[in-house]
């Protein structure tokens, strides 16, 4: 037999038809004459949930032979329980010991597990023409049966309860919204790093309740995730995200873009890193998403609970990590910004010191003049020249192009022309001296991959003798009043290919009137619309009508101006343009 | 039943009772409003005052059928009353829950 409450109960009997809608209006009246017993809220809300799936249960099993058998409730309630019998006539079932949960798509099967979560006993008796199923809960609020309210103490009762209800509600509230207060102060105030993370991380787990936490962030290709931080110090193990090779709970979860559940009763994969702090764990991996872009997974659990987190608990999880989400992402934003800045100041500073490289003045030895042009397609190139004065009318005209572009381009176009103007000696012998410049420079070029073409001048313009060196770089144009203009082509490999590298020099001497070159690969590899290159030819034609026309070194330097801007038809240009100029003084020649 | 469609959203208020006489109704109701422009179904519960396991499945059944179409269900506003029953049931792991 099973416990009967005690003599003192009051009872209540239901006779309804087998309909599920008599079954809800049963309900109602039931929970009605529990209120009346003076039961709570909180405990006539899981009895009116009984009734239901009872009741419920007994309409929709019952025989079709027996559906117009009426269903019969009867309730008894003493000081220290409550009880719920009801009569059915379905054809009668073993209910189980343990119920378990459905599978969570299931849209049926949940009504024993509730019977039997919220009943402190569970009877049923299989008779045969009807079954007794028995439902007992002890009463949370003693006291005596009470006799029928009035009106008015029902209303202040239900009052009592709303307040109550709102007070609970506000308290469980209160801790989540007072962090997530704190928590948007805190962001305000723009702290990013590791530490402010691990705070509010260690703040969420004291909110929820949880013993560990663990966020770890993608990488940028999204190929693993890293702990970022952890209250923990055994989980650095990397998750990896390909599917294929990673059975891990956090991987499920960022792949699958879903919250993934730990549960005690599931084991861990043997190499799932959670696995440190347990083989069966409770608890829950969040994804971290923002503007669809994976960030992360934040797992939070506990040890030893079987139910880790309500409802409550599981949206303030989900705030805190799409703040966390927010946060990490600008902070990613605002270090790419930073770093953009430091590059475009780095550019500029770099621009600087290239401008500085060039002359201020070229010289202007008698009867001769030069000019120059240099221009960087990026921000900062490595493209330079020079020109030194020596003694007994010498000049030496330097040009060079360092290989690439940007900051380290510009800094060995800086290294090139200290090293070029501490040795002048050399200048007289520009064969020697490329091959002391490689020297020189041979270490710092190889050890970061560059080289160097240069092309090395000597004009002694008193004997009109001019020496030429050149290292993998273009050919210099020369020609004069009775000689057409020819190309002086390039000798040796560039500057830092091989360390004992010698370079010779060829022998000239100063045509006529004479109207002299000097370019990098960027004049004649200009290109037009169509793609095409310049090439030498255009030039060598400019240059021999500027010589036919007596043009002057900065008449010629405008001309090849033009002439590439007229080539290019308005585009940009994609590669550094420089040119060095020595011509004779049309001035002087005229006067 | 009141439905509203907000964007790609599907707001579809509940009665103040979703339990097995009226479950198979919600149920067909709200599938017939789902259309190809809804990503979300979103039920507001505010004045749902129980919730028994055949409404609870009247829900699944939304969220299966929004699943297949890669969205997502969220329950607005519940109650505690309906908040207990989906944690009893650990459904609350399953829906997106708004609290009020």
């Amino acid at each position: 037999m099973p416990n009967s409450p005690d003599t003192l109960s009051v009872s209540w009997t239901k006779s309804l038809p087998c309909d599920l809608s008599a079954v809800r209006d049963a309900t109602v009246q039931f929970c009605g004459f529990l209120r009346e017993q003076g039961l709570g809220t909180e405990e006539i809300g899981a009895w009116e949930l009984l009734c239901a799936e009872a009741g419920n249960n007994a309409v929709q099993y019952a025989r079709p032979a027996a559906a117009h058998i009426p269903i019969v409730l009867i309730a008894r309630v003493s000081a220290t329980e409550a009880e719920l019998q009801v009569v059915d006539h379905t054809a009668g079932f073993e209910f189980p010991e343990n119920p378990q949960l459905p599978d969570d798509l299931s849209e049926h099967g949940r009504g024993l597990f509730l019977m039997r979560t919220l009943s402190d006993r569970v009877d049923y008796l299989r008779g045969r023409d009807e079954n007794r199923l028995i439902l007992g809960r002890h009463r949370q609020s003693t006291g005596i049966p009470r006799p029928a309210p009035t009106a008015q103490s029902a209303e202040a009762a239900a009052n009592e309860a709303l307040v109550q209800s709102m007070s609970e509600e506000l308290a469980a509230c209160y801790e989540s919204l007072s962090a997530i207060f704190r928590f948007t102060a805190e962001i305000n105030k723009g702290s990013q790093d590791s530490r402010f993370i691990r705070h509010w991380l260690d703040q969420l787990r004291a909110v929820c309740g949880a013993d560990w936490w663990v966020l770890r962030l993608a990488d940028p290709g999204t190929t693993t995730l890293a702990q970022f931080a952890s209250s923990r110090t055994d989980l650095l193990a990397p998750v990896s995200l390909d599917a294929s090779q990673d059975d891990s709970v956090e991987a499920q979860a960022a792949l699958g873009r879903q919250d993934v559940w730990l549960e005690p009763t599931a084991t861990l994969h043997a190499d799932d890193p959670l696995r440190q702090i347990g083989s069966s764990l409770s608890g829950l991996c969040h994804p971290i998403y923002v503007n669809a872009v994976p960030l992360g997974v934040l797992s939070i659990g506990c040890a030893e609970s079987a139910e880790p987190f309500k409802a409550g608990e599981v949206s303030i999880i989900h705030t805190f990590a799409d703040f966390l989400g927010i946060q990490i992402h600008n902070a990613w934003i605002q270090a790419e910004q930073l770093r953009s800045r430091l590059v475009s100041r780095d550019l500029e500073i770099a621009a600087t010191i290239q401008r500085s490289l060039l002359p201020e003045r070229l010289p202007a030895p008698a009867g001769f003049r030069l000019a120059g042009h240099s221009a960087s397609a990026s921000q900062v190139g490595g493209d330079f020249f020079d020109v030194l004065e020596l003694p007994d009318e010498g000049l030496l005209l330097a040009i060079a192009d360092v290989m690439g572009k940007g900051v380290s381009a510009a800094m060995f176009a800086a290294i090139f022309r200290s090293h070029l103007r501490s040795r002048p000696e050399l200048a007289s012998t520009p064969g020697a001296f490329l091959t002391w410049l490689n020297r020189a420079l041979f270490e710092d070029l190889d050890r970061v991959d560059m080289f160097v073409t240069a092309q090395l001048v000597y004009l002694n313009l008193r004997r009109r003798e001019l020496r030429v060196a050149s290292a993998g770089h273009c050919p210099l144009l020369l020609g004069g009043r009775h000689e057409p203009v020819r190309d002086l082509g390039a000798d040796g490999p560039p500057l830092g290919i091989t360390a004992e590298a010698a370079w010779t020099e060829q022998h000239l001497l100063l045509p006529e009137d004479p109207r002299l070159v000097m370019f990098t690969d960027g004049l004649i590899e200009v290109r037009n619309r169509t793609g095409a290159f310049l090439g030498l030819e255009p030039v060598k034609a400019c240059l021999n009508l500027a010589i036919q026309n007596a043009e002057s070194a900065d008449d010629i330097r405008k001309a090849l101006q033009t002439l590439v801007a007229d080539f290019q038809g308005g585009q940009a240009a994609t590669d550094d343009l420089t040119f060095l100029i020595f011509a004779s003084d049309s001035t002087a020649l005229n006067s | 039943m009141k439905l509203q469609t907000l964007g790609n959203s599907l707001l579809a208020g509940c009665p103040a009772e979703l339990t097995a006489p009226n479950a198979a109704v919600f149920r067909e109701q709200t599938r017939a409003a789902v259309s190809a422009q809804h990503q979300h179904v979103e039920f507001d519960m505010s004045q749902t005052n129980f919730l028994d396991s055949s409404g609870l499945g009247a829900l699944i059944s939304i969220h299966k059928l929004m699943c297949s179409r890669g969205g997502s269900v969220r329950i607005r506003n519940p109650s505690p009353t309906v908040l207990q029953i989906l944690e009893l049931t650990r459904m609350h792991r399953i829906f997106e829950i708004i609290p009020a």
